[in-house]
């Protein structure tokens, strides 16, 4: 019985839902790009093309068909061994998070709602796992998408591109000109060259 | 069984509220065990603080205790830290004895002697040592004899506790920490996996009085007390030592098993290896490994060393470092835990059972040195004394034990909170014990020179890593960009503040004990977010100045708006006033006056140059709608531009306003943006509709900004479109030049509670609001002490201001 226990308690923990997060917190605009695993499939909010490793327009929400399963494997190993740390440190009436930080401005990821500062042991792991994350094919749910001349904006709603706008630089850019941040709505920022 | 029989018990109550205040103390007389409420024989001790933190000690106690003959002089001079580390000791023996008599055995063996009876006791121990100096004036609180031998056990009791410990079940901890225990566990049976399980609990508890021992005390006490502890357990040591005699000894260090691969020999070395490193500054504690002659070790698995030396090298460790430190060791065990903890399962009421011995060393190593690690990095020794010491809860009141050791602990604050004197310094090496903060005071020197003058000194070290900007170009660009805001860093009554930056090497070459501790910045390329850490290699010299503020321990001041960010530090409060940290270029226009020399470049420029109307040149200098909001609030709040038919100049109304309110329903409002463009002197003009629906501060902020500008209209702090500033102004053609001048609305590019901030360093009790309000940028609106404080949101209790 107790082996069955045990057993139940091991699926169930890995069988939770995970979200790696990446984010940076800056005066201009909080940059942030978020996959979470669902029973659904893998989406992907990315709210910032800051982590981006090449040039893509596209901010959103995405989904992939693939499965990501060895990925997922990974990331919620390193969730197992954070949730344990944090909680022998509850013991202590501290938490992982508490030993987490500064990181003001400064890149992190966020394993569910545990913060891995880039101080941490397991930063360089989760860089690998978000980066295989990134490389995934991604299709664009919400959101919107900019032209690469900067003219265009064409908007995204229930997976489907809309009508393409034409893009005020200025008034959705920090500067009259790149290299410049910008924004379009309640979107994510874009950071411009 | 025969106890010793006296031990005294002396407790100080500290109303050392403000330096120099008056100190009082109880002092009582138990004798034996003993129980608060029993303690009726006491009398009270005045002492003064004087500027040099002495003590002054009034005579009357002794006189009342009838032992004035003992210490003759009417006064003497007492030794501050002496007397809290005596504190301490009395302290953490009278929890001891609480554990061992008040709770564990009948109040029948308690102190009831008279009065009388043990003030004679009392004097003959005095007399009958060495306690006191004979001379007048005394330099030392008297070493008061404390006995700890209350916890002799029993051979019986000993014998029968070590069993209990073997057989696995649970032992208190602190009755390890007996020489009656330790010299009898050759005699108990104790097998050699036992004794050293029992050796290595008993180190720990040592360990741990240690380090709140000496959390308040001085050096020569903790080499005392660490010696006393050693004696304690040596005799168990030594037998332990014998059932394994192929281990080595360790300079008088208690050995514990080895629960890693690294050979205990190679495990010094790469302590030793890692504790060099750590001194100089180059240990890795992101990475947690060590190498040594071509291999890799995770510092995780130096138990013992981290067990034996961790208090060490958290000394050496930056708050943020030690937190670190601890959660990568935990992160590094989680499997080890997670296997442990089944094992332990498994074994249930069989501890003798396989592997079982093994796993709980294991586990108790990891609990042993988290704990150790913990207290490193939340080690309010004081707190912890009291919580001991109310594990033993008695019907009599602790409050004045607790106010005590909190004074005791605000005393000690003193001095690094006295403010600084002309001709003083001071250091700042980051934080330490902070208790759980997202910021930091960082490393920085603060000086006062004669004048009154404040100086901050950083010690930064630029390194390239793919910017486009050399090291020392950008050490320049730092360099000046200190230059153009010191004159405009001011205190609230007007004091003066420079910061300057010098290299590693320059500071090597200020005396010792002036040398902040080093920075590293690194250059990304320019499209990297700049941080306080990693400058992009476009950085500007407000975003410098904002980084370097964060390395003065300032907080950021804007709003966290997105998810999940939003959720974690969502009772950071935003403020309103111009500040640095909120929005430093518009701080930065509003407190640093320019003369710029912009080149005109195209024909809407010269022709304004050239105009006899006077609106041309405010219109054209003066801000849009683009300069006073940013692309966040157009993108949120407001609708793409509508552009307006172009009109004349003179036919305008408001003719020299760049931002004009064209309506204003309250929540929707419409803005006109005016510009001069190709067609002068025609004006381009455009409607923007903004909408701030509900609450959001961001919006309402950001009309009232814009609102504020429409009514009184403000000089742009930079060129405007089609003019490029000039950076040599001998070179500047009259006829093709326009100058700009702006004056400042800021008193200073600080505000007050910033300032004082600055000054305060780590001190918890200065610049107290800012610090309360700093302390709720990187929390969660659901944490507790989120709602604590509501003061916050008013800019004058956060940053100070006055009007």
């Amino acid at each position: 019985m107790k082996t069955l226990f045990t057993i139940w308690l091991l699926f169930s923990s890995l069988a939770h839902a995970s979200t790696l997060t990446k984010a940076r917190s800056l005066p201009e605009g909080s940059s942030l790009q978020k996959f979470s695993f669902t029973k659904a499939g893998v989406t992907f909010d990315k709210q910032s093309n800051l982590f981006d490793a090449a040039e893509d327009f596209r901010i959103g929400i995405f989904k992939t068909e693939a499965k990501a399963v060895e990925l997922q494997r990974q990331l919620e190993k390193i969730r197992l061994d954070i949730g344990t740390a944090d909680r022998i440190m509850r013991t202590k009436n501290s938490s992982f998070n508490d030993l987490s930080g500064p990181v003001q401005h400064d890149d992190f990821f966020l394993v569910d709602d545990f913060i891995v500062t880039t101080e941490s042991n397991q930063y360089k792991e989760l860089e690998v796992i978000f980066k295989a994350l990134q490389k995934l094919e991604w299709k664009q749910i919400e959101g919107y998408q900019l032209s690469r001349d900067y003219q265009k904006v064409i908007p995204f709603s229930g997976g489907k591109a809309g009508t393409p706008e034409a893009y005020h630089f200025e008034f959705s850019c920090s500067k009259p000109a790149p290299p410049a941040i910008c924004g379009y709505k309640k979107h994510g920022i874009l950071y411009l060259k | 069984m025969m106890r010793e029989l006296t031990a005294f018990l002396f407790v100080f109550l500290i109303a050392a509220r403000a330096y120099g205040s008056e100190l009082t103390a109880q002092w009582f007389c138990p004798q034996e065990s003993y129980n608060i409420q029993q303690l009726t024989n006491e009398a009270n001790v005045r002492v003064r603080i004087d500027a040099a933190g002495h003590v002054y000690l009034s005579p009357d106690i002794f006189r009342t205790k009838g032992m004035a003959i003992t210490f003759g002089g009417n006064s003497f001079v007492v030794d501050y830290d002496e007397c809290i580390a005596s504190f301490l000791e009395d302290a953490r023996k009278r929890a001891e004895a609480y554990k061992a008599s008040v709770c564990d055995q009948s109040e029948e063996q308690l102190c009831r002697l008279p009065a009388p009876e043990i003030v004679e006791k009392l004097k003959q121990r005095i007399e009958s040592s060495n306690y006191f100096e004979t001379r007048k004036n005394f330099t030392k609180i008297p070493a008061l004899p404390v006995g700890s031998s209350a916890i002799e056990l029993s051979a019986e009791d000993a014998k029968a506790m070590l069993k209990d410990f073997c057989d696995g079940r649970p032992v208190r901890t602190r009755l390890l920490l007996s020489a009656s225990v330790s010299s009898r566990l050759e005699e108990s049976g104790s097998d050699a996996d036992c004794a050293r399980r029992y050796l290595q609990q008993a180190q720990a508890q040592q360990r741990r009085d240690e380090t709140q021992l000496c959390g308040l005390s001085e050096q020569r006490f903790c080499r005392i007390a660490r010696q006393k502890a050693d004696d304690t357990i040596s005799p168990g040591k030594r037998f332990a030592d014998r059932l394994n005699p192929s281990t080595p000894s360790t300079s008088g260090q208690t050995e514990v098993p080895t629960t890693s691969a690294i050979p205990s020999e190679l495990e010094n070395v790469l302590a030793t290896k890692f504790e060099q490193q750590l001194k100089a500054g180059e240990a890795n504690i992101s990475g947690g490994t060590i190498t040594h002659e071509g291999k890799r070790y995770r510092v995780s698995d130096l138990d013992n060393a981290i067990n034996q030396r961790g208090t060490d090298w958290m000394n050496e460790m930056s708050a943020t470092q030690r937190r670190q430190f601890l959660q990568n060791y935990l992160v590094d065990k989680a499997p080890q835990i997670r296997r442990d903890e089944q094992v332990l399962k498994r074994c249930g009421d069989n501890p003798q059972g396989p592997g079982c011995g093994e796993a709980q060393a294991r586990r108790s190593q990891v609990l042993d040195n988290t704990g150790k690690m913990f207290e490193g990095i939340y080690g309010n020794k004081g707190q912890r004394l009291v919580e001991e010491l109310l594990e033993c809860r008695t019907e009599d009141s602790e409050d004045a034990l607790a106010e005590l050791l909190k004074n005791l602990g605000k005393t000690n604050e003193v001095a690094k909170c006295m403010d600084l004197r002309p001709g003083d310094h001071r250091v700042f090496n980051h934080q330490r014990n902070d208790d759980k903060k997202f910021y930091e005071t960082g490393d920085y020197l603060l000086k006062r020179d004669e004048s009154g003058k404040y100086q901050a000194v950083l010690n930064l070290e630029f390194s390239n890593d793919g910017g486009r900007v050399s090291s020392q170009d950008m050490l320049n660009r730092a360099r000046n960009c200190m230059q153009t805001i010191n004159p405009y860093l001011k205190g609230p009554n007007g004091e003066s503040l420079e910061i300057s930056i010098l290299t590693p090497t320059q500071v090597q070459s200020l005396p010792s004990n002036q040398r902040p501790n080093k920075r590293e910045i690194k250059i990304k390329p320019s499209n990297f977010g700049t941080n306080a850490s990693n400058y992009a290699d476009s950085v500007d010299c407000p975003t410098i100045a904002h980084e370097v503020m964060h390395l003065f321990g300032l907080c950021d001041e804007y709003e966290e708006t997105r998810s999940p960010l939003k959720e974690k530090w969502n009772c950071r409060v935003a403020t309103k006033a111009p500040s640095l940290m909120r929005n430093h270029q518009q701080a930065f226009d509003l407190a640093i006056p320019r003369n710029l020399n912009c080149h005109c470049g195209d024909e809407p420029c010269r022709s304004v140059r050239q105009s006899t109307k006077p609106n041309a040149m405010k219109l054209y200098t003066r801000k849009s709608f683009f300069d006073v909001t940013d692309q966040s609030f157009r993108n949120k709040f407001c609708e793409p531009v509508q552009s307006l038919e172009p009109m004349e100049l003179d036919s305008l109304p408001a003719g020299d306003r760049g931002v004009v309110l064209s309506s204003d329903q309250g929540a929707r409002f419409v803005i006109e943006s005016r510009r001069i463009g190709q067609d002068f002197p025609k004006v381009q003009r455009q409607q923007i509709t903004c909408n701030c629906r509900g609450n959001d501060s961001e919006c309402w902020n950001g009309k009232l900004a814009i609102l504020s500008e429409a009514r009184t209209g403000s000089q742009r702090s930079s060129c405007p479109a089609g003019a490029s500033p000039l950076a040599d102004q001998a070179a500047a053609n009259p006829q093709n030049t326009l100058k700009l001048t702006t004056t400042p609305s800021m008193p200073s590019l600080l505000q007050p509670n910033q300032f004082e901030k600055i000054l305060a360093g780590d001190c918890p009790t200065k610049a107290q609001d800012y610090q309360d309000c700093a302390g709720l940028a990187y929390l969660s609106k659901n944490d507790p002490r989120c709602k604590q404080l509501e003061k916050c949101h008013n800019d004058k209790v956060f940053l100070g201001i006055r009007q």
